[in-house]
């Protein structure tokens, strides 16, 4: 009797499966005729719906908002569906060049126009279009896909979405009170070291966090802005193409400054092993003085329940006897949109990414309820934003800085694998298992090894 | 040790969500129990679509994992065929492929069945995958068992496939058991593969309906929490409920045996 | 000379494997053999037929015989983390699991402990390793309790996690612990299957408890231990997800393995096919650990 029930029980499932995997899902798919576009920021979906309610209004294409969710799990999503032409019309990718999968995308190049591209702010491409450099750089480099290899300078595949800015540090002033130093912006690196050090021993409070758990977030954040300034463009780009030794007495001191910070025993303690939201909350929770982030931060401290009305910001101090020696926060887009090769729809996908990006209706609100900031000209419309989208535009300059140079230095080779050890060893500073010094000479020591290997 | 995470989670899940980023270490909620947190992730989880979903999945690949892997486990221990060593270590090697990098030809091999976004397709590559640990237990466990009952049924004259069912797997409920666990969780937890083989949210699960509860700037990890209550506590009741008849199973396979 | 017998015995017993072996040949094998293909060629991770190119063995001069002298590190940096994580882990869950499966077979009225011992199994999703960072963090309850006992030398001062040498040690007990429950549910069922007759023989004939544990229930357990050994070892070599959540590989590339070496190669730089290829050579190491351990296992039974 009881085997009976299991047979019967077994039957029951395989004839389920049999009629859940027929051909009952085209319908789903069928009634959604209309626009889908993929994401991964979760947070980001409630902006693309409100979004996407209104253009639908105005253009009667109904848009789907997916997000997958985590990173990691997006990036597998998105090429499993690139191999099986199943991407769908609109996809929100990181903003770079090179991507590897621009076989599947639909080259823009005809639909950027001068005019679309001055509805941008003047770097907002700077992301998404191929140059001559980049070209060169990847036909130098052995492990460089055929893909890459196909493109051209010029070529465009993705419109930016959102900009956003790092180098920036941030104040709790109820802290700095205690010592005297509320609202005072320090004149150099160095002196802000004091400010935090002096934080740290006239309170009970740490002077700085950063999320140290994320290996580059302290140079992609801060450092590279103290290094650029006090080296100058031509050595930074020349560190980059393994031109300058790292070990230089010159070149080393950025790094020292580094490893001084660290001495000076400033740091939140366990900050090194902290992700960006759990040193956000650390400083929003008052136990550090200052703290390092971008034009987001501001948005995230106050969705966190901080009162920011004590919390004042300005760009990163640079080093005494820098290069260059202010340093202006420029605005670079963080993601951007693509449109599929595969989608049957590409001009109504155009018109969607059109509206999300350049049209002020569609970016506010998408801003507005995503939290982000559009990358193009709102001009008039930017009142619309909601105060604290509003607050990240100001800290910004239209006039490059100095990383910004770097960045589009027509020499520069791109940063390469020795850089990645870098950000790890720079860790270990921090842990005081290597000293600025040992660091230096294992970085020049891997970019040696690297070039010998042709890499 | 044991009871210690999980009576975190209920603590998270209790304390509000600032509380909850800020002190982690703490189990006790410090500003009052937030029973709100249950009512909100309630009410926007359609709880029982991703509860019959996630049934469904992980009962399927239980089932399958056992009927088609016992077969092959009791001829691996007891039917003296050619090429059986080779079939066995190549099984065996199977667990060791490296899961990340067959990823991409795994789903392009569905898509060119036509079993893409469908129960079939998320189903059938997790049984396959679970197939190799399974065909290594069950051939252990039925070679453990004498070989003289295998000789007197034949003379009996039982078929094989008789004798396979009748004798054997009555046998072998410890390791039924065993498996269905290890099979029965790892699938109700899986979330990578589900979310590559899909394309609609047709056959989402619980887990993957509580990833996308939270829709804040930050981890909510009261939110997440809650949300894990609601996927961990049908798992941990199944359990109760049927450990009962698998210790009968165990007392009984070892009486036999 | 092939007897009619064995000829009826085979075909029986591939009868039997069938359903496994459709299932294998329809949904397993494309994709192994598809991606041992894959090593030998770059390919960004899109239409393989337009856009990869074959490179022969460059793949594996790349980072296992310094055709980039960091990757080649990175990678024996990553695979030595990988066996000391899975030789720790085999190390303590074996024991462990053992004891906690005699000490459940022998009390009277253990369901709710068999339930407690579950747990973790149950709750082994992402949102654990949230658990495991409050747990290990600088003023987490692992650093407040030695402080409050009195033990200061064993309080990490920036969190188990956030020191080079003491994270592979907060990965390793996380391994342990989601490791136990499993292993223990197979010592369970083994024990379980014990013919009790043996004990009683071996009572009979005078011998010692612990003699009857070595010379008895030892052996019987061996071939299940050689399953755990495998399921363990692989799981070690195959880890990405938790690694990344916990540490993301750091600090200062302390806690890398080759699963979270694999995933950037693979999902990030679009290098594929090299990914690929660091994921295939390991499967020639666990495979060689593999068929070792189970050599050592039997050579000793017999």
């Amino acid at each position: 009797m009881r085997r009976f029930f299991l047979v019967l029980v077994l039957a029951l499932f395989v004839t389920g499966l049999a009629v859940s995997g027929g051909k009952k899902e085209a319908a789903t798919t069928d009634d959604a005729a209309g626009l889908t576009l993929w994401t991964w920021k979760i947070a980001m979906a409630p902006g693309f719906e409100a979004a996407g309610r209104l253009f639908e209004e105005a253009t009667g294409n109904r848009v789907t908002v997916e997000a997958f969710s985590p990173d990691e799990t997006y990036r597998q999503r998105v090429i499993a569906a690139a191999n099986s032409g199943d991407l769908p019309d609109v996809i929100n990718w990181w903003a770079a060049r090179g991507l590897g999968f621009e076989n599947t995308l639909v080259n823009l190049n005809d639909r950027v126009t001068d005019d679309f591209r001055a509805r941008f702010g003047a770097t907002a491409f700077n992301n998404s279009i191929v140059r001559d450099r980049d070209v060169r750089n990847w036909a130098s480099d052995p492990q460089t896909s055929s893909v890459v290899l196909g493109l051209q300078a010029g070529d465009i595949h993705q419109i930016p979405l959102d900009v956003g800015g790092f180098f920036t540090i941030y104040a709790n002033n109820d802290i700095l009170r205690e010592v005297g130093l509320e609202d005072t912006v320090p004149e150099s690196f160095e002196q802000f070291v004091e400010f935090a050090a002096a934080a740290a021993r006239g309170t009970n409070r740490a002077g700085f966090v950063f999320a140290g758990g994320l290996s580059d977030v302290y140079y992609n954040w801060m450092g590279r802005a103290v290094e650029a300034s006090y080296l100058g463009v031509e050595t930074s780009v020349g560190l980059i193409n393994r031109q300058e030794k790292m070990s230089d007495p010159e070149n080393i001191k950025p790094l020292l400054a580094f490893e001084e910070m660290v001495k000076a025993d400033v740091l939140l303690r366990g900050s090194i092993a902290m992700n960006i939201d759990e040193a956000d909350q650390a400083f929003a929770a008052g136990q550090a003085a200052y703290l390092l982030g971008g034009s987001f931060t501001f948005g995230q401290l106050s969705a966190m329940g901080m009162d920011v009305s004590n919390v004042s910001s300005f760009a990163v101090p640079l080093l005494e006897g820098s290069r260059h020696d202010q340093f202006l926060r420029n605005s670079f887009t963080l993601t951007a949109l693509a449109i599929s090769a595969s989608s049957p729809n590409q001009d109504a996908a155009w018109a969607l990414v059109e509206f999300l990006t350049a049209d002020p209706v569609g970016a506010v609100a998408l801003a507005n309820d995503a939290y982000i900031l559009p990358a193009a000209n709102l001009g008039g419309h930017t009142n619309q934003l909601i105060p604290v989208l509003q607050n990240m535009y100001d800290g910004f300059s239209d006039e490059p800085n100095v990383v910004t140079l770097v960045d589009n230095h027509p020499d520069s080779i791109g940063r390469r694998a020795e850089w990645g050890e870098l950000y790890n060893d720079m860790q270990r500073i921090i842990t005081g298992d290597l000293t600025a010094r040992e660091v230096a000479a294992r970085f020049d020591a891997n970019a040696a090894a690297e070039a010998a290997g042709g890499n | 040790m044991c009871l210690y995470p999980f009576v975190w989670m209920i603590g998270t899940s209790l304390k509000t969500s600032m509380e909850a980023l800020n002190s982690p270490a703490t189990i006790w909620p410090r500003d009052g129990f937030q029973f709100g947190t249950y009512a909100e992730v309630w009410a926007r989880l359609d709880f029982s679509r991703y509860f019959v979903n996630s049934m469904t999945i992980s009962v399927t690949v239980v089932l399958g994992v056992i009927a088609v892997y016992s077969m092959m486990g009791f001829a691996l221990a007891h039917i003296d065929f050619a090429g059986k060593k080779f079939v066995f270590v190549g099984f065996i090697a199977l667990i060791l492929v490296p899961g990340l990098t067959v990823q991409i030809p795994l789903y392009l091999n569905m898509v060119a069945l036509g079993l893409a976004d469908t129960l079939l397709g998320l189903v059938l590559p997790v049984i396959n995958g679970g197939g190799p640990f399974a065909v290594f237990l069950f051939r252990n466990y039925f070679k453990s068992l004498s070989h003289e009952l295998f000789d007197s049924a034949r003379i009996d004259g039982c078929k094989l496939i008789g004798i396979y069912a009748r004798i054997y797997m009555p046998l072998a409920l410890p390791v039924i058991g065993t498996i269905a666990v290890f099979n029965f969780v790892s699938s109700w937890n899986g979330i990578q593969w589900p979310l590559i083989i899909l394309r609609t949210r047709r056959w989402y699960t619980l887990p993957l309906g509580i990833m996308y509860l939270d829709q804040s700037a930050f981890s909510r990890w009261n939110v997440l929490m809650a949300g894990a209550m609601f996927s961990v506590v049908p798992v941990i009741i199944i359990f109760m409920l049927l450990q009962k008849s698998y210790m009968r199973g165990l007392v009984a396979g070892a009486i036999k045996g | 000379m092939i007897s009619r017998r064995k000829v009826k015995e085979t075909v029986a017993g591939y009868l039997f494997c069938l359903p496994a072996i459709l299932l294998f040949l329809s949904v397993g094998l494309y994709s192994v053999l598809f991606s041992v293909f894959l090593s030998f060629h770059n390919w960004a991770g899109v239409d393989f037929a337009g856009t990869a190119r074959f490179v022969g063995l460059d793949n594996f001069r790349y980072f296992l015989f310094g055709g980039s002298a960091i990757n080649t590190r990175i990678f024996f940096l990553g695979l030595f983390n990988n066996i000391r994580i899975g030789f720790f882990t085999i190390f303590f869950v074996i024991p462990i699991a053992l004891g906690l499966a005699f000490m459940v077979t022998n009390t009277k009225r253990s369901g709710a402990l068999r339930t407690v011992y579950f747990l973790p199994l149950v709750a082994s999703g992402v949102g654990i390793f949230y658990v495991w960072r409050g747990l290990f963090g600088a003023f987490g309850f692992l650093n407040r309790m030695f402080s409050a006992l009195g033990l200061e030398f064993l309080v990490v001062r920036e969190g188990l996690l956030g020191n080079p040498r003491t994270a592979i040690i907060g990965v390793i007990i996380t391994t342990v612990w989601a490791g136990i429950p499993g292993t223990m549910i197979l010592y369970y069922a083994g024990l379980a299957s014990i013919d009790e007759t043996l004990y009683e023989a071996a009572e009979i004939d005078g011998a010692s408890k612990v003699k009857t544990l070595w010379y008895i229930t030892w052996p019987l357990l061996k071939p299940i231990t050689i399953i755990i050994i495998i399921h363990e070892l692989n799981k070690a070599f195959q880890m990405f997800e938790n690694i990344w959540v916990l540490t993301g590989g750091g600090p200062g590339g302390a806690t890398d393995v080759v699963g979270t070496l694999v995933f950037k190669n693979a999902f990030e730089l679009q290098r594929y096919g090299l990914a690929t290829a660091m994921g295939w050579s390991v499967f020639v190491l666990t495979l060689g650990l593999s068929l070792l351990s189970m050599k050592l296992f039997r050579s000793e039974t017999n």
